[in-house]
């Protein structure tokens, strides 16, 4: 069937315009220096690994995601079908292959600017037009945290250069400028569990965030002093140990599994925040990790997850839970050893509440393990890719930090 | 002179930035930003930016305001019942950041920020407050003049694209039934 008939123009129009943006950031970074505004814009070697997994998870999760019943398929408009005459799977999966593609070229440009007050513009625009599509709440409300977000860059590095208790208040409003864009605690939105991810703040917890939580740092980092430095690594690491302890608790505690997996992002965004709050090689190496952790094996698996059907055999829970539970050889092993490694050089109590926390970590991934235990159609091959990729981010870290020169 | 002048469009800036958040109609709205985006460019200008940039930002505004005003009905919507809350905080957005920031005011330049940073800080405080899609693309569009303005060059210019292109949003869509 002709892609003209699956998709209308104005969907066409936003995968072409996101997949050129990206082709020309990763392309244009190369040779930035021989552009007029050349300047303006440079790729980090991290953002650019993060940003080619972001788009290998967008095809993965289009790809591969069940045609019904899923954690997304709930009262979605962009994932019913449309006039009747494609086949509804198609349609959905051409829905969500636009919108990622199209958030893909918003999160190559965003990672590309290297000015971070015009990121904070940016971050408004890209806030207001996540916020365009149909959701359950009124846009005004969808847009608040990127904008909260762009407020707290914008505010914090315009006053950065400010010495004294003015320079702190910027490094803490540029640490809190990463929480919000992240939609993490303290800036969680209500859980309506109801509400589809293509329109909820996930969007920007698992895709659009993690690019920007690795490029901020390295744009803001070394613009500030010695003691905006600590005040800004000790709020990621504060704020990390909340959205940690939240996350795992939250995930093994609510009543409903979807909520459980939106909590579950919180757990790996909170050591995310510690890694990066460290400023430890190890540290920033972890949070790079856990970051293509969240876009290249959590993202999916949220997606593919199906709570509304019953649990079905034990083999495939086990091996899911193994995986989300961070256990070696998988994605989430290297993680925790390097967080750990870095966490006993800074201040060694701080691996005591990590390590409490990473053990509470395995309730709510038996939990979540059982909402992907019954796969069916392509999901079956989606979740065995997804595992697979779990498994190389596991075993080849060391390549993937290679990659991206840490 | 010239720090007068800044003084002059700083305080021009909180103005529409207190009307910004006391407005509940369009009009209103429309106006705030006019008022503030005017002020922001005076007290720019004053400060030596680029003009050319401090053009744009204008342009940015007056596309916003314009657009609001075009859409709105015949009232104001100016200090209606009930928004006392919303201009005692303004006032006070005012004085904590004179106390908080006011350290460079003996030069243009900290002046100009100081503008900046009030509508930034204003029109936040009232996109973090509506649940109007037409109120919060325009918060949003005084949010990115104000941040825009704390920049200088290629940001002055992106901040009157966001702002404008906030506006062409919300001619765009359909009116959400408040929730």
């Amino acid at each position: 069937m002709s892609i003209w008939r699956l998709a209308p123009a104005s969907q066409l129009g936003l995968a072409l315009a996101g997949v050129a943006l990206t082709a020309a950031v990763l392309s244009a970074s190369a040779f930035s220096s021989l552009l007029p505004l050349g300047d303006m814009v440079r790729l980090p070697q991290p953002s650019r690994v993060l940003l080619i997994a972001s788009a290998g998870a967008v095809l993965l999760t289009a790809g591969l995601v069940p045609r019904q019943g899923g954690v997304e398929d709930a009262g979605t408009p962009g994932l019913r079908p449309r006039g009747g005459t494609p086949p509804a799977g198609m349609v959905a999966r051409w829905d969500l292959l636009a919108a990622g593609l199209g958030a893909l070229g918003v999160m190559a440009v965003l990672v590309a600017v290297t000015d971070p007050l015009a990121v904070a513009l940016l971050l408004i625009l890209a806030g207001f037009g996540s916020a365009v599509g149909p959701g359950r709440r009124p846009m005004a409300v969808r847009a608040r945290g990127p904008a909260l977000a762009g407020l707290l860059l914008g505010v914090g590095w315009a006053l950065h250069p400010s010495s004294g208790a003015l320079g702190r208040l910027a490094a803490l409003s540029l640490a809190l400028s990463l929480v919000a864009v992240a939609a993490l605690v303290p800036y969680l939105p209500e859980v309506d569990t109801d509400e589809p991810a293509s329109s909820s703040y996930l969007t920007w917890t698992g895709f659009l965030a993690p690019a920007l939580a690795v490029t901020l740092p390295i744009r803001v980092v070394p613009a500030l002093t010695a003691e905006q430095a600590t005040v800004f690594g000790a709020s990621l690491v504060g704020l990390g140990l909340l959205n940690l302890g939240w996350g795992v608790v939250g995930a093994w505690r609510t009543g409903s599994d979807i909520a459980a997996w939106r909590y579950s992002f919180l757990a790996d965004w909170g050591l995310v925040l510690i890694g990066v709050g460290f400023f430890q090689r190890e540290g920033f190496a972890a949070s790079y990790l856990a970051l293509l952790s969240i876009v290249l094996v959590r993202l999916p698996l949220y997606m593919l997850a199906r709570p509304d059907l019953p649990a079905g055999p034990g083999t495939v829970s086990v091996l899911v839970a193994v995986v989300l539970a961070g256990v070696a050889p998988f994605a989430g092993f290297p993680v925790r050893l390097l967080l750990l490694q870095a966490a006993t050089r800074v201040a060694w109590p701080l691996a005591v509440l990590l390590l409490a926390a990473m053990v509470l970590w395995i309730a709510h991934s038996l939990r979540l393990a059982r909402t992907l235990s019954a796969p069916v159609g392509r999901a079956v091959l989606g979740l065995w890719l997804t595992i697979a990729i779990s498994l190389g981010l596991g075993l080849f870290s060391g390549a993937l930090r290679a990659a991206a020169g840490l | 002179m010239t720090a007068a002048v800044a003084v002059a469009g700083a305080s021009l800036a909180w103005l529409g930035a207190a009307v910004v958040v006391l407005s509940d109609e369009r009009r209103g709205l429309g106006l705030g930003i006019a008022v503030a985006v005017v002020g922001l460019a005076v007290a720019n200008a004053a400060a030596g930016k680029d003009l050319l940039g401090d053009g744009a930002l204008v342009v940015g505004g007056a596309c916003s305001a314009g657009l609001q005003f075009g859409r709105g009905g015949v009232s104001w919507g100016l200090m209606p019942p009930g928004s006392t809350p919303r201009l005692i905080g303004s006032l006070v957005a005012l004085i904590l950041t004179v106390l908080v920031v006011g350290t460079g005011l003996q030069d243009p330049a900290g002046v100009a920020r100081l503008g900046a940073l009030i509508v930034a800080l204003m029109a936040g405080g009232r996109l973090l407050t509506v649940r109007r899609r037409w109120a919060a693309l325009g918060a949003g569009s005084a949010l990115a003049l104000g941040l825009g303005a704390l920049g200088s060059g290629q940001t002055l210019w992106l901040a009157g694209i966001v702002a404008a292109t906030l506006s062409l949003v919300d001619l765009a869509g359909q009116e959400e039934v408040a929730g």
